[in-house]
């Protein structure tokens, strides 16, 4: 299962005008993440699609960094995360932590979450 | 199939356009105005006298001298003058802009998609892509091929039906688009053209079936469409959730929608197969569609 930030997810643009806030990827995620009310979600045909209504981008999630996405409740850190990973998907690569948090900075970068 | 001839010397005072429930009256001295107009937009019609039941736009255009001069045709908008204009051709070119705008902005309670639009039998396709990928000349020559046409850039989409509406003006091709199907098919060898507003020249072509304002269709494909030098026409199945990222992408007003709009779009990618097409030569791609549909 890939996990680099290139595929995870692949943002979309919706407005005609790219937004303003470039994605800064080495952004830190908060410690607990947790989705931001602002982005919604919708299942389609087995993927998980995100719409963030602030940036207007959409954006089509990976099955792990859909698991991730799951997990961002605010009660969860990137090691546990990890872990309910390795349950889930028992063959993936190590390491998966640095996996997870990738993809959290990723989502946080995208102003995904709730900082 | 063949194109129609453009509409006949005719000489109306006043033309109403009417792009599904919006309608727009243009009353001008100029028949080369009116011509122009009756070109564009294949529903327009001559007036026959009274408003149109929703007239959204009221438009002027006055011939008041010689063309090249600066005032030749000055342009009115509820009575008053927004405009003046040296040639008619630039003149027909703003009314097209102000028409387009207006019409956009009172379809906004559909989820407008830049995008391509046919049908065949009761079933629509939508091909969104961003100007300038070939969308126009990927409909022209699919309408020549027998589907009927609904738009060559603007898919109305209706939430409460999940249907396709037509937006049924003359299909636009840009220079490109033009070489590209005058060597592939059987033109007319003067079609109408004009510099649109935004700086670009466009020759303007009627499509031979369009289809009927009133009958919406289901949406039942989805292309992205990609030209590309040298590739075969390949149609590859795509993911939903990635079609509707697409249409998401190149919709005009969904940040009016939002969420509701999402939803729209994903009911839309559920209904539908979808595909993207990858070719060069748009006669191929139009056997596959074809057959793709047929099949």
């Amino acid at each position: 299962m890939g996990t680099s930030v290139e595929g995870i997810i692949a943002p979309r643009p919706v407005a005609a005008t790219p937004s303003a806030v470039e994605p800064n990827l080495a952004a830190a995620a908060p410690a607990l993440p947790l989705r931001a009310g602002h982005v919604v979600e919708r299942i389609v045909d087995g993927d998980l699609v995100l719409y963030d209504q602030n940036r207007q981008q959409v954006h089509v999630l990976n099955a792990t960094a859909a698991f991730v996405w799951q997990l961002c409740e605010g009660g969860h850190d990137a090691g546990e995360m990890a872990a309910a990973l390795a349950e889930h998907f028992p063959r993936s690569r190590e390491p998966i932590e640095s996996d997870v948090r990738e993809i959290l900075s990723d989502f946080s970068a995208r102003g995904l979450l709730t900082t | 199939m063949e194109w129609r001839p453009l509409p006949g010397p005719e000489r109306p005072d006043t033309v109403d356009v009417n792009l599904l429930s919006f309608s727009a009256r243009v009353t001008s001295n100029s028949p080369r105005i009116l011509r122009g107009l009756l070109s564009l937009y294949p529903t327009a019609t001559p007036a026959s006298g009274g408003m149109p039941s929703v007239s959204a736009l009221r438009l002027g255009i006055v011939k008041a001298g010689a063309e090249g001069r600066c005032d030749a045709y000055r342009l009115y908008r509820s009575g008053r003058q927004i405009d003046a204009c040296s040639t008619a051709l630039r003149a027909i070119a703003g009314l097209e802009y102000l028409i387009d705008t207006a019409a956009i902005v009172s379809l906004g309670r559909y989820v407008l998609v830049h995008a391509g639009a046919v049908a065949a039998g009761t079933g629509g396709i939508v091909l969104p892509a961003a100007s300038g990928a070939g969308k126009s000349t990927l409909v022209a020559a699919l309408c020549l091929s027998g589907f009927r046409y609904l738009s060559d850039e603007l898919a109305v989409l209706d939430g409460e039906t999940d249907t396709v509406h037509p937006f049924a003006k003359a299909i636009c091709l840009k220079s490109g688009g033009w070489r590209v199907m005058n060597a592939a098919f059987d033109l007319p060898a003067v079609p109408f053209a004009l510099t649109r507003c935004n700086g670009r020249s466009a020759r303007f072509l009627e499509a031979p079936a369009v289809s009927a304002p009133r009958h919406p269709v289901r949406v039942r494909y989805v292309l992205l469409p990609t030209r590309q030098a040298g590739r075969p026409a390949t149609l590859a199945p795509t993911s939903r959730a990635g079609a509707l990222a697409e249409l998401a992408r190149h919709s005009l007003n969904l940040p009016r929608h939002r969420h509701v709009g999402l939803e729209i779009l994903a009911r839309l990618v559920e209904g539908a197969a979808c595909y993207t097409l990858t070719y060069d030569d748009v006669r191929a791609a139009t056997a596959a569609v074809t057959a793709l549909v047929g099949s």
